[in-house]
């Protein structure tokens, strides 16, 4: 027996040192196999392009050169199947080497095993436990102290490597070839979203005094428009402006003011824009909810899927841009405000912390970003409103929770309020140094506008939270009396003390936002009908109404004689057929 | 693609402009001539998958192929993974604490190396699924495949009622490292332990890491994955040859100094249900199984009387005013370690070079990185808002994890100077990898066996 | 158990801790696998984010990488001085070794019809370098790019390709839908 036994030790220890001898040598001769593979050479040099290359320019200096060309082939073809011939010998070799391993490892242990289990040999005395602990513990220690030290040294003096915001470095001095509308000409037009002040308070003669879409009463054209969208007209001289887009296609349309003809369709298209998943939203904000803006020079446009685009006048593209994808439960909506040459684009999304929200100025002309400031705020639907006070412009913003006015100028903010919450989508309205608020579940708020910093405490006038407020239709005022559109019930409130007047229910659905043209409140329902009526402290007395036989979302757009209604489909002008 | 075409009329007139349609007398000519009309035609369209050569209507009737891509493996394998690797925990805590028997363990790893390794190539692994749960909890856009949650949990939970079965006989990586060792050497204590806090280091900085902006440490340092794929990164096969190599004399190095899971696991296993005691019954201190262990996880006694605790005051002292102090130490260090991480992000990456692009330092040419961002439209405000929000995360988690560490340090300086006081040679359950190697030494687990033994005298050495 | 006041002590702590533990696993869990889930999710490239670096070539754990060129043939214009077939400023235009971009020749060219070629790939010889995808993006109509080919690759946790991505092209998307293909297909 133990002759058998030592024999096989033997013969163990001589299969472990051949198999051991194996695998070194396969070892080292796939480590110089993998070498010439070029693995991690950044520049691919996969089939050794730099030992064709000389002979290539070469031959390009002699194109004729038949024998030159022959010696390429040959030699690339020599390459390709060194290459793969690699490839599998990396890729077989690698199971030889495996199978080499595990008879070395096995006939090691084997050996160890022949070999017998010898009881260790213990030395007289084991450590002692204490001792040993001390010095185990003296040891972490000393390695926890070593460890801290070296990572004060290497990150302590960790200083950032680049440079702070945009907001920061682009200064913000306005240069002196820039162009803005003559104020004039821009209250004079419809060039945004509810109107020149973008409260929806207007004066404007000749409007026809009824009419009747299904009969054609008063309708001086109607034209359809082939991409749907909930954005509001805009009227600019001679042209209406409007946007329209679909999952997949985005357009501006020119459209001729006194014959309704499209004069121009200019298509949006970003690469990003295009290629991105196309954004969530609901059915009835759809791809185009947003109103465009023009300063009678360029027509700016944004879609929910976050491209922004501006044309000139007579549809020439001129920019487009991506703001990065919507994140949005219901679907982009903010409309777009200007000031001076700047388009104002407040671009909430997502959530408050996930920090993508921000108000951004970007050039009319170029569409460069002027200045963008961060929002701390989750997605919303408010229309920035840009207004004067004792010489400072100022854009009035509110998301949930903040209420936030800019100056126009660098994007700084100048007063803030902590007031709104949940979804706050409903429009402000302004008069003379007081900005009112109001949302759907939040409050019914009057800020003064004169304050700087956080105002909360000090610069509300009145606010109000016990009532039913707005969930889409924007707040008008007239400076004596708030109103407001409340899932078809008109409410009016005293705009100095904040107490309720009275409210009357009209029995409609309302989306459009009010409107206080020549004195008289304007109120478009959903089923496309105008309700025209007057308003006083002590109640509502409706005047007439005029049916349009269409659906409508958008706002109504207004010009002298003129009223501009975008239906689901199309697109009417009503005025007096005379003019 | 053909709203594309029709958004763009200028499109269809480079039909006219296709290289074939032009014959002049010499290709050189014509090639030429074809790179005038290219550049031209790139100067008029923005250059981004647009079709600036209409496909072709064929006379001859020739059919366009289909675009053919090969199927999705199915992803049942996933589930049998899951089962696979339940199995094994089952089989494992049950061989190494009820059949104590080391031969089933060793035919268990062998088994766990062929199928979690070879077979399935490493991947997916509970070594790094930590770093997949620690981006899930970070970022609720990021959903965790159910299979790497299971990974992630069952040897966890396994840990606190049995101990580390896991690393017993199902992780490959203990497995392939148990198989190799053929003549081990003990490690000193006192090297030993320190080098223990590196798992938690490594995990700290892998977790920042991952919950921070998605950058699996883990699995980019892996040392064996190129040796169950047969192939990988040379960096890779070495370290992991090494490491190999490294094992066949000192006892799974990986497990102990560099395992971040395995940090967990012992943690956790310092106070499960169920752990294995070297003797069935009765001790003699014959010293045999603290020899056999390779991992130096079986202590010696501190004491004669068990009763009597000299350390149980200064441990006390110790625990309570090193935690609060380490903690606080450490987590104030790693916001500062999570502010210089932020370099190593892609996104912080982007933004040291766009900001050395637009000082003029940057070397040209341009990195792939600042190419592709100009490619994508350059949104300076949006990587600004993206950096800062990084820079904010980073801050935060980095002194969590910072202040865990903290905790974690202390607690393994406080066991490891003041051990708990016990009489008998008893398994640390943190550092024990159930491998059942001290069942097979000790003289009176081999006499209820059966076996015939020399039964050692009290104290050491043999009658 | 309770031998020893110190000892019940002791488990009742470790049994406390345990506890917590299983509390802290099981919560973790569950806020992670509860969820809302798309579907189980497989690597793969954004054609429009890419930049053609090179890197898919090398940085894939495979040996021969898992990424390999598509070609959406609905696209392509069959042009006969096709941009990713041939080399910047070729001698000929013939499949001559000294005329063609591809290293490995993965790229074969058929004559169709006066003016056309067709262009295919070789799956087996591609190994992903982008070459030809470069040059389909640069100069033409962009129907060549790369794909993760999910026959070969192995699904790992955190796809090394991604992590060396310059562009960040890499994404995960829904196993059933693992391509992400331009042109027709692409809907």
């Amino acid at each position: 027996m133990p002759d058998k036994r030592s024999s096989l030790l033997v013969a163990t220890r001589r299969v472990a040192i051949v198999a051991g001898f194996f695998c070194a040598v396969l070892g080292g001769l796939l480590w110089f196999n993998s070498t010439r593979l070029q693995r991690e050479d950044e520049t691919f040099r996969l089939v050794e392009a730099e030992r064709l290359a000389p002979l290539k320019a070469q031959l390009r200096e002699d194109p004729t050169n038949a024998e030159l060309k022959q010696r390429i082939r040959e030699l690339d073809q020599q390459l390709r199947l060194e290459y793969f011939r690699r490839e599998s010998l990396a890729a077989r070799g690698g199971y030889v080497l495996l199978g080499g391993a595990v008879c070395f490892i096995a006939a090691l242990h084997l050996g160890r095993h022949l070999h017998g289990t010898r009881d260790p040999v213990l030395s007289a005395k084991p450590e002692d436990r204490r001792k040993a602990a001390t010095l185990a513990g003296s040891a972490v220690a000393g390695t926890l102290a070593v460890l801290l030290g070296m990572t004060i040294a290497m990150v302590g003096g960790h200083t950032r490597q680049w440079l702070p915001a945009v907001a920061e470095d682009t200064e913000p001095t306005l240069e002196v070839e820039e162009w803005w509308p003559e104020p004039e000409a821009w209250s004079a037009n419809w060039p945004r979203f509810r109107g020149p002040d973008g409260g929806g308070v207007v004066e404007m003669p000749g409007l026809p005094e009824s009419w009747d879409g299904e009969s054609g009463e008063h309708v001086l054209w109607k034209t359809e428009i082939p991409l749907p969208g909930e954005n509001s007209p805009l009227v600019w001289d001679g042209m209406v402006f409007l946007t329209g887009a679909t999952e997949t296609e985005r357009a501006i349309y020119g459209i001729d003011a006194a014959t309704g003809e499209i004069r121009w369709t200019t298509p949006v298209s970003t690469p990003q824009g295009s290629r991105g998943e196309p954004p969530e939203v609901m059915e009835e904000t759809g791809f185009a909810a947003p109103t465009a803006v023009t300063d009678g020079l360029r027509v700016v446009a944004m879609f929910a899927n976050g491209e922004i685009a501006g044309v000139s006048t007579d549809g020439s593209p001129l920019w487009a841009r991506h703001l990065g994808a919507a994140d949005n439960l219901y679907g982009h909506a903010t409309s777009l405000a200007m000031w001076r040459d700047r388009v104002i684009v407040v671009y909430d999304r997502g959530r408050a912390e996930d920090g993508l929200s921000r108000i951004l100025a970007l050039d009319a002309a170029t569409g460069e970003t002027r200045w963008s400031t961060d929002r701390p705020v989750p997605a919303s639907w408010v229309s920035p409103m840009v207004i004067e006070h004792e010489g400072q412009a100022q854009i009035l913003t509110a998301a949930n929770p903040w209420i936030i006015a800019y100056d126009p100028a660098d994007g700084s903010e100048l007063w803030k309020v902590e007031a709104m919450s949940g979804d706050v989508a409903p429009s402000p309205a302004y008069h003379d140094g007081v900005a009112y608020f109001s949302s759907d579940g939040s409050c019914l708020i009057a800020i003064r506008v004169d304050g700087r910093g956080e105002v909360s405490n000090s610069h509300v006038l009145w606010k109000r939270d016990e009532d039913d407020y707005p969930d889409i239709c924007s707040l008008l005022g007239d400076g004596e009396r708030i109103y407001t559109l409340v899932f078809g019930r008109l409410f009016a409130y005293d705009a100095k003390t904040g107490e309720a007047l009275w409210d009357q229910d009209l029995e409609d659905d309302f989306q459009a936002s009010p409107c206080l043209v020549n004195g008289r409140l304007w109120l478009l329902t959903m089923e496309g009908e105008m309700i025209i009526g007057e308003a006083d402290a002590e109640g509502f007395r409706e005047v007439a109404r005029h049916p349009l036989g269409e659906e409508i979302g958008a706002s109504p757009a207004f010009a002298p004689g003129r009223i501009y209604l975008r239906g689901r489909e199309h697109l009417y002008a009503i005025g007096s057929n005379e003019d | 693609m053909k709203a594309e075409r029709q958004k763009r009329p200028k499109a269809s007139e480079s039909r006219d402009l296709r290289p074939s349609t032009f014959r002049p007398s010499t290709p050189g000519g014509r090639i030429a001539l074809f790179w005038i009309l290219v550049s031209l035609v790139i100067g008029a369209l923005p250059a981004l998958g647009i079709e600036r050569f209409p496909p072709p209507d064929f006379s001859g009737g020739h059919e366009i192929p289909e675009t053919v891509v090969p199927a999705s493996q199915a992803r049942t394998q996933a589930w049998v993974d899951v089962a696979a690797l339940a199995l094994g925990l089952g089989l494992a805590s049950w061989i190494s604490l009820r059949l104590r028997s080391r031969k089933g363990l060793v035919i268990l790893s062998i088994a766990a190396l062929a199928y979690f390794g070879f077979w399935r190539q490493g991947c997916v692994c509970a070594i790094g699924s930590v770093q997949n749960v620690a981006l899930g909890l970070a970022d609720p856009g990021y959903a965790v495949p159910l299979a790497v949650i299971a990974f992630f949990s069952l040897p966890l939970i396994v840990a606190l009622v049995w101990g580390r079965g896991f690393c017993a006989g199902v992780c490959p990586h203990g497995a392939i490292q148990e198989l190799v060792l053929i003549k081990p050497h003990k490690v000193p204590h006192w090297l030993d332990q320190p080098l223990r806090l590196l798992p938690w280091i490594y995990l700290s900085l892998a977790l920042l890491l991952a919950a921070t902006g998605g950058l699996f440490i883990i699995c980019k340092y892996d040392p064996f994955v190129g040796i169950f794929r047969m192939g990988g990164p040379r960096g890779m096969l070495l370290l992991g040859g090494g490491l190999l190599v490294l094992s066949m004399f000192v006892g799974r190095p990986y497990c102990r100094w560099l395992c971040p899971y395995g940090a967990l696991l012992g943690l956790l296993s310092r106070v499960s249900r169920f752990r294995p005691s070297v003797t069935p019954d009765h001790c003699s201190r014959c010293r045999l199984c603290e020899t056999a262990c390779p991992y130096g996880a079986i202590h010696p006694p501190t004491t004669d009387e068990p009763s009597r605790d000299p350390d149980a005051r200064p441990r006390a002292l110790a625990l309570v005013l090193l935690i609060p102090l380490s903690a606080l130490l450490f987590g104030w260090l790693g916001g500062k370690v999570g502010l210089a991480s932020v370099a190593w992000h892609p996104t912080g990456e982007l933004a040291s070079q766009v900001t050395m692009a637009e000082a003029g330092t940057l070397p040209e040419p341009a990195p792939d990185e600042i190419t592709a961002w100009r490619q994508a439209g350059a949104d300076r405000p949006a990587l600004s808002t993206a950096v800062f929000v990084l820079e904010q995360r980073s801050l935060f988690l980095g002194r969590l994890f910072g202040a865990a560490f903290g905790v974690v340090a202390a607690l393994h300086l406080v066991r490891v100077r003041f051990p708990q006081a016990t009489a008998d040679y008893v398994t640390d359950p943190a550092d024990c990898v159930s491998c059942a190697r001290c069942f097979t030494a000790c003289p009176y687990e081999r006499l209820r066996r059966g076996e015939a033994v020399n039964l050692p005298v009290e104290g050491g050495g043999r009658a | 158990m309770a031998e020893k006041d110190g000892i019940s002590r002791r488990e009742v702590l470790s049994g406390g801790l345990r506890g917590l533990g299983l509390l802290g696993i099981g919560t973790a869990t569950g806020a992670l696998a509860t969820r809302d889930k798309r579907d189980d999710e497989v690597w793969q490239i954004d054609p429009d984010a890419c930049i053609q670096c090179g890197l898919c070539a090398t940085e894939c754990v495979l040996e021969i990488s898992a990424v390999k060129t598509v070609h959406s043939h609905g696209m392509c214009g069959y042009c006969e001085l096709c941009t990713g077939y041939f080399e910047p400023d070729p001698i000929n235009l013939d499949e001559g070794a000294e005329n063609q971009l591809c290293p490995t020749g993965a790229i074969e060219r058929t004559y169709v019809e006066h003016p056309y070629y067709e262009y295919r790939i070789i799956p087996d010889l591609c190994v992903g370098c982008g070459k030809c995808v470069k040059g389909c993006n640069m100069f033409g109509n962009g129907s060549l790019y790369l794909q993760v080919n999910h026959d070969r690759c192995v699904d790992c946790n955190r796809c090394a390709i991604a992590s060396a991505c310059p562009a960040e092209a890499f994404r995960l998307v829904p196993r059933p839908t693992p391509y992400l293909l331009r042109g027709k297909e692409e809907a």
